[in-house]
């Protein structure tokens, strides 16, 4: 007698009124089925939460070393579209939980009413969001784009050199430098870079040059930073300074003068909300695609869970949200 | 053991139970209740951030936020009835995450006292690649 | 009929395709194509991961050919200034790390052998969520797609870490493989969830957390460590080409960013990623060296166990990569301390393995001479990681050649070498057919042989000081660079022989019965090739590692359950009879 033997009368297609059609064959009840699709819902939202979790880390690395960007650029921001956004998702959350509620018994119209109740909802906030994004383009606080001139500053006139040597020399260093991938440092490219040096070559860095008596001097090649693309310059920090008490705070805010590289603060904003309203469009089309399945008639109190699962992925949405309004909105003014 | 092989086996008419189905129903009124209080935490947080608490600005915000999100995961997203495996998931994904901040944090900090704020001279350019505010 | 009977009602010596298994299942290209069956995808998997190999092995073949001279033997320029001619090269060792690393070692073994052998070793039907297995078959396929692309449209040459600055600055197509590494990554991640969620709910009666077998321990660990740590990678990838797109600033010092902060996203997944390398190779090992032992697993909850703590663990030592890199002082010393307790349970599997084999009944099949080979050579690899893991031993030999041999020793060594005993040793259940164990031999021989060659120098001249990713060097290493291309060339045959083994198994290749090797785990009870539907009942499940009550049975040529034998033997005591030869 062997372990396993032919095989008895077919079991598979026996299931005929105990395999409902919404079981797949691999699984032998509907609670399987239900225990792992949620069990792999939520894995699959882990992975989404440490997928932010990069944007959160780069966020916490440079608001430690610059809270005065931080502080400063935040006021760009208006508060009350991120409250209004905050509350719009608490209440699409509510919303889609009870319309998972509603799926669990059966009750398909109110379901798929709630569920388009969601739907607008991700649609006001994209709404807010077209909104906060239209006043950026107005100010001009957008990240820089491929063909910013601040991100590849234009080759401006070039410094007449002192003697020959050095013009050779800086020549030499600029085609080392080419070639070392610092496009930027691409400056006036002579022919001198390919012909034979006629004096020994004096090996310079990135760093240094060489001055014409001879002696190395420390000189950073990396370009200056910019103040960036958020189009503050001081003159007009003074015509348009973030004054709280305009945007709704309070006078006690008190306005320190511009810091330096407040793009960070921007791309940070912009990476953050970015990331984050591609992920609401996502789950907008997931909630269209499960309500239309509801109003067809394919779920019931034992089958429910694609709603259950698309409530979990809008839930996360809503929950990344509340992390994101207070640190990027109500960062206050602590120095 | 296997918990599945039994139900069927034992039980086929389970699947046509209606409401008891496969998944725990949360009240209405629990629903109402809870995104009541994630409301009212929402306005807490806007009030608190018009109050200055110094250096605890952060923590206040953060502690706010972390009691709106427990709301939202343990009633919205149904973990308070949930198999216990999956908070560990949950929990477990969060500690990862607090493991990667931290240490980039930490080393981060080790040059933070070398970090140049606003008086950094010679950083600051000529404003001429800027556009000009529009009107 | 006697006690003893096979496992099929049909005749033993018929030919496989004739019994319905999964291959003739249904015909045609889209049966293929838009199949939900695991084995299926599994073969689609196999297919795709070795035409990568191969690809990533011809440019290794090219580095080791350029590196034949002190000035280049392909590349190479008269100006011993100019270093643009250079970036061909550079861009051959990327291309060889990127499509080695995310093409073949990530998803090689989960993707290919995992998928096949995974629901049938755990008594399921199919994995949880069959069509997300589908779908990330086709994410691997359109991020190998993109990767392609990256070459046609200016291949990168970054080096396959792609650190920042150089990364965001180069005019060669990082967007391009960048994005392609995303989708492979989202595969990774769906492959995972798909694995725990079957491990967890689609066990039979019977098999509880320790009556596993082994290899799926290995496989979930891994998959855990796919979920994540993948999308830390995501992210990096995805900030890297915001980067480069719009230049937000964010990695690059010159816009107030930070060339660190890139390292550490990178290595966060990185570090984590290369146990999702190794841990399914550890998983094959304890297979492979139990069955070919004819004991059981020697510390079976030792080695479960040690497969989480590695995934664990391997989260917290990502910095050992950045120690010289501007990472802090002290973060170099946590993670120094740190990387020595991840070598602990890597000692242990290897300590159980060994002892495995001790006193048990050994038969030098393929697959076994395959795993003997990985203890040998991942024994080396892991060794010398200890080395790099000292924080003031690695100032020295960072980004030399000792840290290339380290890491092929263990990727190549203990990895593919892994993945080519899994392969020898399931070949028989997923084709139906056997294949010549001289030319199986022979072809791990000259593997093993052709890698010493080509690695162990790298060890003396990296600790020399030869840099990595040089095209040139000065004329002091030649002679080892010499010996290491002469290893790579051997190599090459070896493998031409392992897949002209393989090849002519399909040809010409004598019927397998269901248990050739004498294995209890579950996946050896249905025929050789499986059905379409793994099984018709659900089996029950005894201890995996228990061979007492299976005989070889001649006429089948294969092992047989005999349940007449009540007491376990032990193999000092009964040997069963032994073939002449395959």
């Amino acid at each position: 007698m062997t372990t396993i033997t032919t095989e008895p009368a077919s079991h598979g297609d026996d299931h005929g009124h105990d395999h409902p059609k919404f079981l797949a064959h691999h699984f032998e009840t509907p609670q399987q089925q239900f225990d792992s699709g949620k069990l792999g819902i939520w894995l699959f939202l882990t992975t989404e939460i440490l997928l932010f979790s990069g944007l959160f880390c780069a966020y916490s690395v440079y608001r430690a070393n610059h809270p005065e960007i931080f502080a400063y650029a935040h006021l760009y921001l208006n508060k009350w579209y991120g409250a209004l956004n905050t509350i719009v998702l608490i209440f699409s959350s509510f919303t889609m939980a009870w319309g998972v509620r509603a799926s669990q018994l059966g009750q398909k119209k109110l379901c798929v009413g709630l569920l388009g109740i969601t739907f607008a909802c991700g649609i006001v906030f994209m709404c807010v969001k077209a909104v906060e994004y239209h006043d950026k383009w107005r100010e001009q606080i957008l990240p820089p784009g491929p063909h910013s001139d601040w991100y590849n500053p234009p080759k401006g006139p070039e410094e007449p050199k002192e003697n020959a040597l050095e013009a050779k020399i800086s020549a030499d260093e600029t085609a080392r430098n080419k070639v070392a991938g610092e496009a930027a440092l691409a400056g006036s490219s002579t022919p001198a870079a390919s012909s034979a040096p006629a004096a020994p070559i004096i090996f310079t860095g990135p760093t240094t040059r060489l001055a014409s008596d001879g002696v190395l001097v420390e000189q950073s090649a990396v370009p200056k930073a910019q103040i960036g693309p958020t189009g503050i310059d001081s003159t007009w920090n003074r015509e348009h300074a973030p004054n709280s008490a305009a945007l709704g705070g309070s006078s006690a805010e008190h306005v320190g003068p511009e810091p330096y590289n407040t793009h960070i603060f921007f791309s940070i904003y912009f990476l953050m909300t970015g990331l984050h309203g591609l992920h609401v469009l996502a789950g907008m089309s997931l909630i269209a695609w499960v309500m239309y399945r509801t109003h067809r008639g394919d779920f019931s109190p034992a089958y429910f869970s694609p709603v259950d699962f698309v409530g979990l992925y809008w839930h996360i949405v809503d929950l990344i949200w509340i992390f994101l309004f207070p640190l990027l909105y109500l960062i206050g003014n602590s120095q | 053991m296997n918990p599945y092989q039994t139900a069927s086996m034992n039980s086929p008419h389970d699947v046509h139970d209606a409401p008891h189905g496969v998944g725990h129903i949360v009240p209405l009124s629990l629903l109402l209740k809870v995104f009541g209080g994630l409301v009212f935490l929402t306005v807490l947080t806007v009030a608190a951030s018009l109050v200055n608490f110094g250096e605890f600005n952060l923590v206040v915000a953060l502690a706010i936020a972390v009691v709106k999100a427990s709301l939202v995961v343990l009633f919205f997203m149904h973990l308070r009835w949930d198999k216990p495996f999956i908070s560990i998931i949950f929990i477990g994904c969060l500690i990862f995450v607090g493991l990667f901040i931290s240490l980039a944090l930490l080393d981060s900090g080790q040059y933070r006292s070398s970090v140049i704020k606003q008086e950094a001279p010679g950083i600051k350019d000529h404003h001429t690649l800027l556009k000009a505010p529009p009107q | 009929m006697t006690t003893i009977t096979p496992d099929f009602a049909h005749s033993p010596r018929e030919p496989a395709l004739v019994r319905d298994n999964y291959l003739n299942h249904s015909r045609g290209f889209l049966s293929w194509a838009l199949t939900l069956d695991h084995k299926r995808i599994g073969i689609m998997y196999l297919c795709a991961v070795l035409t990568a190999f191969f690809v990533g092995g011809m440019f290794a073949e090219l580095v080791r050919t350029q590196l034949l001279m002190p000035n280049g033997a392909l590349f190479h320029s008269a100006d011993p200034n100019s270093s643009a001619v250079y970036k061909t090269y550079n861009q051959i060792f990327t291309l060889h790390g990127a499509i080695m690393i995310f093409l073949v070692l990530i998803p090689g073994i989960p993707g290919a052998l995992g998928n096949f052998v995974l629901p049938i070793m755990l008594g399921a039907k199919d994995v949880a969520f069959p069509r997300l297995n589908l779908f990330s078959f086709y994410l691997y396929v359109t991020g190998a797609l993109f990767a392609v692309l990256s070459i046609i449209f200016g291949a990168v040459d970054t080096g396959w870490t792609f650190y920042a600055p150089y990364s965001t600055n180069t005019e060669t197509a990082v967007s391009w493989m960048v994005f392609g590494v995303f989708i492979l990554g989202f595969s990774s991640i769906l492959t995972g969830m798909n694995f725990i969620v079957t491990i967890h709910k689609l066990r039979p009666p019977g098999m509880t957390w320790f009556r596993m077998p082994l290899f799926l321990w290995a496989v979930y660990a891994t998959s855990i460590i796919q979920v994540l740590a993948t999308p830390v990678l995501g992210i990096t990838l995805l900030l890297l080409m915001m980067e480069r797109l719009l230049h937000v600033g964010i990695f690059n010092s010159a816009y107030g960013g930070d060339p660190v902060l890139f390292q550490h996203f990178f290595w966060f997944y990185s570090h984590p990623a290369v146990y999702i390398m190794i841990l399914p190779a550890m998983g094959i090992m304890s297979e492979v060296i139990g069955t070919f032992s004819r004991k059981h697993v020697f510390g079976y909850r030792f080695v479960a166990l040690s497969s989480i703590a590695i995934a664990v663990i391997g989260f917290l030592v990502w910095g050992h990569h950045m120690f010289p890199n501007g990472q802090s002082t002290m973060l170099g010393t946590i993670f120094s301390f740190l990387t020595m307790t991840v070598a602990i349970p890597s000692a242990i599997k290897v300590w159980n393995w060994l002892a495995t084999m001790y006193r048990g009944s050994i038969e030098l099949a393929t697959p076994m001479c395959y795993a003997i080979s990985f203890m040998f050579l991942f024994t080396i690899g892991g060794l010398t990681g200890v080395f790099l893991g000292t924080l003031s031993v690695d100032v020295h030999l960072h980004d030399t050649y000792f840290v290339v041999a380290h890491f092929h020793y263990v990727m190549f060594g203990g990895t593919l070498i892994g993945f080519l005993a899994g392969i020898y040793y399931w070949w028989p259940k997923i084709t139906g057919k056997m294949y010549n164990e001289t030319l199986g031999k022979l072809g791990c021989l000259l593997i093993f042989i052709g890698f010493n060659t080509t690695f162990l120098p790298q060890f003396v001249m990296g600790s020399q000081g030869m840099p990595r990713r040089y095209a040139t060097y000065q004329a002091m290493y030649q002679p080892y660079h010499v010996m290491s291309t002469i290893g790579a060339y051997i190599q090459l045959v070896g493998f031409i022989i392992a897949a002209i083994t393989l090849l002519q198994s399909l040809l010409k290749g004598k019927t397998a019965p269901a248990n050739p090797w004498g294995s209890a785990t579950l996946e050896w009870s249905c025929t050789s090739p499986p059905p379409h539907d793994n099984f018709k009942t659900t089996p029950t499940v005894g201890d995996p590692y228990d061979h007492s009550n299976l005989v070889w049975d001649d006429k089948i040529e294969g092992y047989v359950r005999d349940n007449t034998l009540a007491e376990p033997y032990t193999t000092t005591t009964h040997i069963p009879k032994q073939p002449a030869g395959h």
